[in-house]
């Protein structure tokens, strides 16, 4: 499962950086239908933490220090952060279709495929989507699987990306780290 | 008819009352109650005793610390709860129907590598309160733990932090995710002045510790070109502290014989000893404990001492001394009694114990256990039975973490050894309390590998810290984006650093994940202890310029190799 906590870590930093409203509740990612996997997988993961928890969050951040109040700024504007994920001793516990519900979601008007890494060597497939509004980020999706590991993570809330780049270096945040959504359509078409 | 009905009335009204709760019960989860009686019901698991405890939970409500309204905690230590697997895969549902209303389900971590295990974490808003309830179910313990809290007044306390208005000291922003962070801070607190045997740090001295006076001055070793005799060579009488190292002088009749020197490098006239004309110069004897090793890695304890060739900064040195695997060695047998070890302090006790019936009789144990408090339970002594009993004692101390200040005077303890032969023996986890900013120390990290690279010491941590211990735990912190329950990266850390101090000293860590692995990294530590030679060579040229002075130990032996400390610095 370390690569599972690994994973879950970038995402983290992913979700800390781009952490994010107006159209949140569409943002939000059915996934319940991996709990039906959940019995035969030997790790599993499912974390719900919703606004109220993250205003509670936001709290323990000052508003007088700069690198706080950016978090605090980010997080206060989160609705929600959602994971499930199953790891599993063997192959092929998980179908097709349980990914494809997924996707089926995030193809959905107002998403965008930003990132697909795909490896045919170690079978890992990574697909990163953020849902937009006129340059508003409004919730970002993750789907990751490889042949014995699903993991979704969703965040939902509006996401400033200028204030992102306020953490670099902070919060697990590179300090290099770039965060220019302009180029979210250019990137989905060559993506595509 | 009125009295009837009255009675009726009352009788009624009773089994309203006395079933109302029953009623609710049943629709209303009971929580923490109804989860501690599944595990006592269903497993037969007994809580483990915890002192103090309802006293502690009344002090908290009347206190309320760190906006804390009240907990509840039941802790199953040492249980079968292993032994129904059926039931363990439904306690996700007891949960559910434990915290069914206005609770919600924050974390839900299963894991059936290892074990069992299970992590839940469920919140409840209650006006400006907020509840959680943590429940963790391993193979052999489980905790539950419910929590009511201020979040507003949980900020204002880490922001300035005060009990019944006493302030515990400046902010705690402890954002474990920002490691770093801490670091800095930790090591910018760390000022640590070096004078002599005194060591200050800010506003504090080790000798408001509970822990051997260090302020007397040491016994400094003389060496006599004619020998001596090996386990027992003359001592001069104590000498000023110094700034520097101690390094000998040789006396006019070919002595060597230990000198200080002050700040400025002009040497105190008070540290000459009266009867005996000396001549300073400026050089150092370098002590250095050698594991030789052939390729496969095999230990080789027969070799000579013309078998080795010292080189410093790629200049061979005449090796002075010598002395044989078998030669006795001083150790301190430092032991980790934070609050992590509590469960386990039996077999640590019992393998430590077994580790002094497996050095040789001539061997000098010092038993220290640190918390927070370094504590010497014994001075350096050949008297196993003591020591045994000494060991005892571990069992009713429990504390905090202070590993870089104890690790600094177990270096101090050693220094008053007129031996060569020197090692530390910690068994830890390596955490710092510094690390998660808990507690400011007296010698960060950096100074502590300073100094033991320049020390003749050999450092050998016993790494014991379940792998598993925190795994959950780990998870949730990359979810909370580095809260305070994220310590991967302590651990980590700590790692490292033990690596650090081994590979620095010439040691080596020992891993323990399991008891049952203490014994053997213990024992696997004796046997590393009597494969060391000690080889003491006097620099061709002192410098003074606070460089890294590079050493080298080549056997002259085909296929064979030399592990040693690294080098020293050259103040």
């Amino acid at each position: 499962m370390n690569k599972l906590a690994l994973k879950l870590q970038l995402m983290v930093a992913l979700v800390t950086l781009c952490s994010v409203a107006a159209f949140a509740q569409n943002a939000r990612i059915q996934m319940d239908h991996l709990d039906k996997l959940f019995p035969k997988a030997v790790e599993t993961i499912d974390v719900t933490v919703d606004s109220n928890l993250l205003k509670l969050a936001s709290k323990f951040l000052k508003a007088d220090k700069a690198d706080e109040a950016a978090a605090r700024e980010i997080v206060a504007m989160l609705k929600g952060v959602y994971v499930k994920g199953v790891e599993f001793d063997k192959e092929g516990e998980f179908s097709e279709a349980d990914i494809d519900a997924v996707r089926k979601q995030l193809a959905t008007p107002g998403w965008d495929r930003i990132v697909g890494v795909r490896s045919k060597r170690s079978g890992d497939n990574v697909e990163v989507y953020l849902m937009h509004n006129n340059g508003i980020i409004d919730g970002i999706g993750v789907l990751i699987f490889e042949p014995k590991q699903l993991m979704v993570v969703n965040v939902v809330g509006q996401i400033d990306p200028e204030k992102v780049t306020q953490l670099r270096g902070q919060f697990g945040i590179p300090k290099d780290f770039d965060l220019d959504f302009s180029g979210v359509r250019k990137t989905r078409k060559n993506d595509n | 008819m009125s009295h009837r009905i009255r009675k009726a009335f009352l009788f009624a009204l009773m089994i309203v009352f006395l079933l109302a709760p029953a009623l609710t019960v049943h629709a209303k989860g009971k929580g923490f109650k109804d989860v501690v009686k599944h595990i006592e019901t269903n497993y037969r698991a007994k809580k483990t005793r915890i002192p103090f405890l309802g006293l502690a939970n009344f002090a908290v409500k009347v206190i309320r610390p760190a906006g804390v309204k009240g907990f509840k905690l039941a802790v199953f230590e040492d249980q079968g709860l292993a032994s129904r697997p059926e039931l363990a895969a439904s306690f996700g549902s007891v949960m559910r129907e434990a915290y069914n209303k206005d609770w919600m389900p924050l974390v839900q971590i299963n894991s059936r590598r290892g074990g069992n295990n299970r992590v839940y974490i469920y919140a409840k808003y209650s006006g400006k309160d907020v509840e959680f309830a943590l429940a963790s179910f391993e193979e052999r313990e489980a905790v539950v733990l419910q929590v009511k809290f201020n979040p507003d007044a949980a900020a204002r306390f880490l922001e300035n932090p005060k009990i019944m208005g006493i302030s515990l000291g400046g902010p705690i922003r402890g954002n474990g995710g920002n490691i770093g962070t801490i670091a800095t801070r930790t090591s910018r607190r760390s000022v640590n002045v070096r004078s002599g045997n005194r060591t200050t740090s800010g506003d504090r001295t080790i000798a408001e510790m509970d822990a051997p006076d260090t302020t007397e001055p040491k016994p400094r070793p003389v060496l006599k070109a004619g020998g001596s005799d090996e386990n027992n060579p003359p001592i001069l009488p104590p000498l000023p502290a110094s700034t520097t190292s101690p390094a000998p002088a040789v006396t006019t009749d070919g002595k060597v014989v230990a000198r200080t020197e002050s700040p400025a490098g002009t040497t105190d006239p008070k540290t000459t000893v009266p009867g005996v004309d000396t001549i300073r110069i400026e050089t150092r004897l370098v002590n250095l404990n050698v594991k030789a090793m052939d390729r496969a890695g095999q230990p080789i304890t027969n070799l000579k001492l013309e078998d080795f060739v010292v080189y410093e900064d790629g200049i061979k040195q005449t090796v002075e001394h010598f002395k044989p695997v078998n030669a006795p060695v001083n150790v301190v047998l430092l032991i980790d009694l934070s609050g992590s070890t509590r469960k386990r302090r039996r077999a640590m006790a019992e393998a430590a114990k077994r580790f002094i019936d497996s050095l040789p009789l001539q061997d000098k144990i010092s038993v220290v256990a640190f918390t927070r408090r370094y504590r010497a339970l014994t001075g350096f002594t050949k008297d196993k039975i003591a020591l045994k009993n000494a060991i005892e004692q571990i069992n009713d101390i429990d504390g905090g973490t202070a590993f870089y200040d104890s690790l600094w005077k177990a270096l101090d303890d050693l220094d008053r050894v007129p031996d060569a032969r020197k090692a530390v023996v910690v068994l830890t986890d390596g955490e710092d309390e510094s690390l998660i900013g808990d507690e400011e120390t007296n010698h960060g990290f950096d100074d502590l590998l300073g100094r033991a690279s320049e020390e003749d010491v050999t450092i050998y941590p016993i790494y014991f810290k379940a792998p598993e211990q925190y795994k959950h735990y780990n998870k949730l912190g990359s979810i909370f984006g580095g809260g305070s329950l994220m310590v991967s990266d302590n651990v980590r850390t700590a790692q490292k650093q033990l690596d650090q101090l081994a590979e620095a000293t010439g040691g080596e860590v020992v891993n323990a994940q399991r008891e049952e692995d203490l014994e053997g990294a213990y024992q696997r530590v004796a046997q590393e202890l009597h494969m060391l030679y000690s080889l003491g060579y006097l620099p061709d040229k002192m410098k003074h310029d606070g460089g890294f002075r590079k050493i080298n130990v080549k056997l002259t032996r085909e296929d064979s190799v030399a592990k040693t400390r690294k080098g020293y610095f050259d103040r």
